[in-house]
């Protein structure tokens, strides 16, 4: 990864969080500073008697740091990037590393291994019988048809009493619904009830959109019912609109594997809940021309592991989740990471493979696409792209719009979204001015 | 004609216990799962649902964009000027823009238009947002927006304040058809280009505008002033707003043989009399026994305010000296302003005095008498703030009595800032000199937790010192507590400092900002 204070600075949770880490960068602040090729350390003087105790893992990169803040990394983690930025000179003292650094990196160097070897144990160890596997599935399976039918009964309800009726009291009605989902375990669909509660009352047109919701839900119903009849495929993209994923053993067992130079198009963050966040990263195969999702997701604050960032190709090996319409994968091995290009494609190819997507996968939630020229334009109410055919509506905050409406000087670009069927979310456009990325989402 | 889901959409709004769904007439195959989805033996809400799934599932993949019906805005227009090295942006631009303090933005916008540079796109809404906020730094603002900037602007109401204003636009068209701010600049630039038929403009529009906007705009006629302009000015000491009547008679009292000032002088002389005695040249003054009708046809205010120190007649002669042209005393009394000064300083209208003629002093901006008043400052008539009289006087010279008070002053660096702050508008620097003594002041009496009010100010004041004198507070600010407090000072003196260092990438002969 490249170290540069811009590229630290993007690392930061907030804009708080980047000026917070801009004030600790004076080297008096730090009686502690060190590094050798697998770390970065340093002991930062705050208001209490002991320092704090701050590490950066470079092949991450990784922080940790004793101060109490639980933002994600910390202001002593990139403040101490941002010292290395500025002056490397600073960490060369030649002084081995403290314990308490050594401790770190042995513990997550312990981790690493014990990983590899219970997958490797899983993969050495008897498989379990056929039965138990059955069995385990039925169980699920169980579960699922219940919280199903569950939603059935509560989604007819609303149709029979008429949407009109929902007002901004029906969202508590929503979310416990979603939460009973959850609980049955089909979490996913949990979420997209919750998005449909947020669309109550949001624009004259949201009666519609709940509408559409329980259209796409109620075709997940359907399948779930008959499931006996799916080819492995459907079952596949089935299972993964239910959020019932497979283990990343499995995949990497059995997925379709793509070796590329991937182009990132983009990287999305979205909060989930209060401490679940959900990250989706697209690529870009610049050979083969495929598109593959990578989704992550970080607990408490931890923050996501490997560094992606729009715009950079990554010379890789992914494992796509199998289905009808191969787009979700996961990154079996990766080797270098060089600047990328600005992606090309044609119009009317992008809108065919959406359509030949969903044939395939009608769950699919959703789409990535590239508009090739985009200019961003500024309505009543709200803002859209034109992409010379026609324009699109966009699902965009306010001051993002302003950021690309400045960048592109209303001139059309080449733009990447995720497309949901009606709105486009726009996150990554390349215009002359450099990348802009969507702020709501980083 | 609505669409198969807009007509699914009708029946699942009403409620299926209201209406029973249909299925949506299509040809196709699609047409006919419908047929066969809406006849299922399920309850009407699960057929509708259905029904809806497999039209919208068939809508999404065959999305055909909407035809744009408004033409497309124009583009932004090409730049005329290359954008500052983008090294500056995240480290300097961006916080200042979105942090501030305004003096620090002032000086930003003024460096980079001297250095013949624009602010980057990026940049744009954040400083467009500025500008927004902060009326004052709006000058150098729009000369750095380049023709992006200005053309975002006129995307965003809120930023009305700086769309159109590129050199293409005539002065004419702003003052014709602009917004307030447009017209106010219109005006100015037309008071310079012919004082006359500038001034012949306003008073066709002076129905139309309403109190404010009449006080303004003769407050802008201050530019170009001319002896032309009384008998416009002179009418409008009949206005029906009191600060329109002010404005007009502050700007009469600059011309020297005006018939108001006249009147008043007029009003006054039988009032003040200079007499030879023993002890040297006296003056006498009475203030007035009763109040003149003829004083409101001069824009004189006869009304006592309630809460007024002055008494009545006091006031009246208040009244008078503040409207009277300053040239009037000396030739009057025979005495220049000192010995005025002296001379009255036993007078039974002292304060009568002293404030009406600070008041002719601010409204004429007359040094001599500035200098007079505060050589012998007193502070029972006037109060302690002499702020806005040292204010008349030019920058090098209100040094002198600053490097004073900052000699004299218990409290230190915080009893003088106030003042420098109040006085010193954004753009304004202080000599090399006077910012050498300021700042190593400030760094001896930086120090943690012990000066409060040094902390409030030292943002702002650091951007009033010469760039050069910043490293002895830098220096202070480092060795003190790692804490909070020194985060702003330190990010401004980086940003100053980066800022001095912008130079225009053609060979230029460059004026100093």
């Amino acid at each position: 990864m490249d170290f540069s204070a811009d590229a630290v600075l993007a690392l930061a949770p907030d804009d708080s969080s980047a000026k917070a880490a801009r004030g600790l960068t004076s080297p008096v602040k730090w009686p502690t500073l060190g590094a050798d090729d697998r770390a970065v350390w340093g002991e930062c003087q705050g208001s209490g008697s002991k320092p704090y105790q701050t590490q950066v893992d470079l092949s991450g990169p990784t922080f940790k740091c004793s101060c109490p803040s639980r933002k994600f990394p910390c202001k002593h983690g990139l403040a101490l990037l941002l010292i290395r930025a500025s002056d490397a000179k600073l960490f060369a003292g030649g002084a081995a590393a403290p314990q308490w650094v050594e401790e770190w990196l042995a513990a997550r160097q312990d981790r690493a291994e014990r990983k590899e070897q219970r997958a490797a144990e899983r993969a050495a160890a008897p498989p379990p019988s056929p039965e138990s596997i059955e069995k385990r599935e039925a169980q699920r399976w169980k579960k699922i048809e219940e919280g199903l039918d569950q939603l059935q009964l509560w989604m007819s309800d609303q149709v029979q009493r008429g949407l009109a009726q929902l007002g901004a009291v029906s969202r508590g009605d929503f979310q416990a619904m979603a939460a009973r989902l959850v609980d049955q375990q089909v979490p996913s669909l949990g979420q997209r009830l919750r998005d449909a509660a947020d669309e109550i009352g949001s624009a004259p047109d949201w009666p519609a959109r709940v509408l559409r919701c329980f259209a796409q839900l109620q075709l997940t119903i359907e399948a779930t019912r008959r499931r006996a009849v799916l080819d492995t495929a459907a079952l596949a993209d089935l299972r993964l609109a239910l959020g019932w994923t497979l283990e990343k053993e499995e995949v990497l067992a059995q997925g379709e594997r793509l070796r590329d130079d991937w182009l990132v198009l983009a990287v999305a963050v979205e909060q989930r809940d209060a401490k679940l966040q959900e990250r989706r990263v697209w690529l870009q195969g610049l050979a083969s021309g495929r598109r593959a999702l990578l989704v992550d997701f970080a607990f408490g604050g931890s923050g996501f592991d490997a560094a992606w960032i729009a715009g950079h190709v990554h010379k890789a090996e992914v494992a796509f989740y199998p289905g009808a319409a191969p787009l979700r994968a996961l990154v079996a091995a990766q080797e270098d990471v060089l600047p990328g290009p600005m992606p090309q494609s044609e119009a009317s190819s992008e809108w065919q493979d959406a359509a030949q997507r969903w044939s395939r996968n009608p769950w699919l939630r959703l789409q990535p696409l590239l508009i090739p020229q985009a200019a961003p334009v500024r309505g009543q109410e709200a803002w859209t792209v034109d992409t010379g055919a026609g324009r699109l509506p966009l699902r965009i905050a306010d001051e993002s719009a302003w950021a690309l409406a400045a960048q592109t000087g209303g001139h059309a670009v080449p733009l990447f979204g995720e497309w949901d069927g009606t709105r486009l979310t726009p996150l990554t456009a390349w215009t002359t001015e450099g990348l802009w990325t969507n702020a709501s989402f980083a | 004609m609505t669409g198969p889901f807009e007509t699914l959409l009708k029946t699942a709004l009403v409620g299926t216990s209201r209406q029973e769904p249909a299925a949506p007439a299509i040809h196709g195959p699609l047409g006919e799962l419908l047929q066969q989805l809406a006849q299922g033996a399920d309850g009407p809400s699960e057929r509708l649902l259905r029904m809806a799934g497999a039209v919208w599932l068939c809508s999404q993949a065959g999305y055909v964009e909407a035809s744009s019906e408004t033409t497309l805005e124009p583009r932004a227009p090409e730049e005329t000027r290359p954008a500052h090295d983008s090294a500056l942006n995240a480290r300097v631009l961006k916080p200042l823009l979105t942090e501030g303090p305004e003096r620090l933005q002032f000086e930003a916008f003024t460096r980079l238009d001297a250095a013949g540079l624009r602010l980057a796109p990026a940049l744009l809404p954040a400083a467009l947002e500025a500008g927004r906020k902060s009326v004052a730094i709006r000058p150098p603002l729009t000369r750095v927006l380049g023709a992006r900037g200005h053309w975002l602007a006129g995307l965003n109401p809120a930023w009305a304040y700086a769309a159109g204003g590129t050199a293409g636009s005539s002065v004419l068209e702003r003052w014709d058809h602009g917004n307030l701010e447009q017209r106010r600049v219109a005006f100015a630039a037309m008071r310079r280009q012919d004082a006359g038929a500038a001034r012949e403009k306003l008073a066709a529009e002076l129905a139309q505008l309403n109190a404010r906007e009449r006080a303004d705009f003769v407050g802008l006629m201050r530019e170009g002033l001319a002896p032309e302009d009384e008998a416009f000015l002179d009418g409008l000491l009949k206005d029906r707003s009191k600060e329109v009547r002010q404005a007009a008679a502050a700007l009469l009292m600059r011309l020297p043989e005006s018939r108001h000032g006249q009147a008043v002088a007029a009003a006054l002389a039988p009032l003040v009399r200079a007499e030879r005695g023993i002890l040297g040249r006296r003056l006498n003054v009475e203030a007035p026994a009763a109040a003149d009708p003829g004083w409101k046809d001069e824009g004189l205010d006869a009304a006592r305010p309630q809460h007024e120190s002055l008494g009545e007649r006091g006031w009246w002669l208040y009244q008078l000296v503040r409207n009277a042209p300053l040239a009037w005393w000396p030739e009057h009394g025979g005495m220049d302003p000192p010995a005025l000064l002296q001379a009255t300083a036993k007078s039974e209208w002292k304060e009568a005095l002293r404030r009406g003629w600070r008041d002719a002093v601010l409204a004429t901006g007359d040094t001599v008498w500035a200098r007079a008043l505060l050589a012998d400052w007193d502070k029972k008539s006037l109060g302690s703030d002499h702020a806005e009289v040292l204010a008349v006087l030019p920058l090098a010279e209100r040094e002198q009595h600053w490097e004073r008070a900052l000699a004299d002053s218990s409290s230190g660096v915080a009893g003088v800032i106030p003042m420098l702050l109040q006085a010193c508008p954004p753009g304004h620097i202080l000599s090399p000199a006077f910012s050498q003594h300021l700042a190593q002041a400030m760094a001896r009496e930086w120090a943690p937790g012990i000066n409060h009010s040094l902390r409030y100010y030292i943002a702002d004041a650091l951007c009033l010192l010469d760039v050069a004198s910043l490293e002895p507070v830098l220096a202070a600010l480092r060795r003190g507590d790692p804490g909070e407090a020194a985060t702003q000072p330190e990010r401004i003196i980086t940003a100053r400092r980066a800022l001095a260092q912008l130079a225009s990438p053609f060979p230029q002969a460059s004026t100093a900002p």
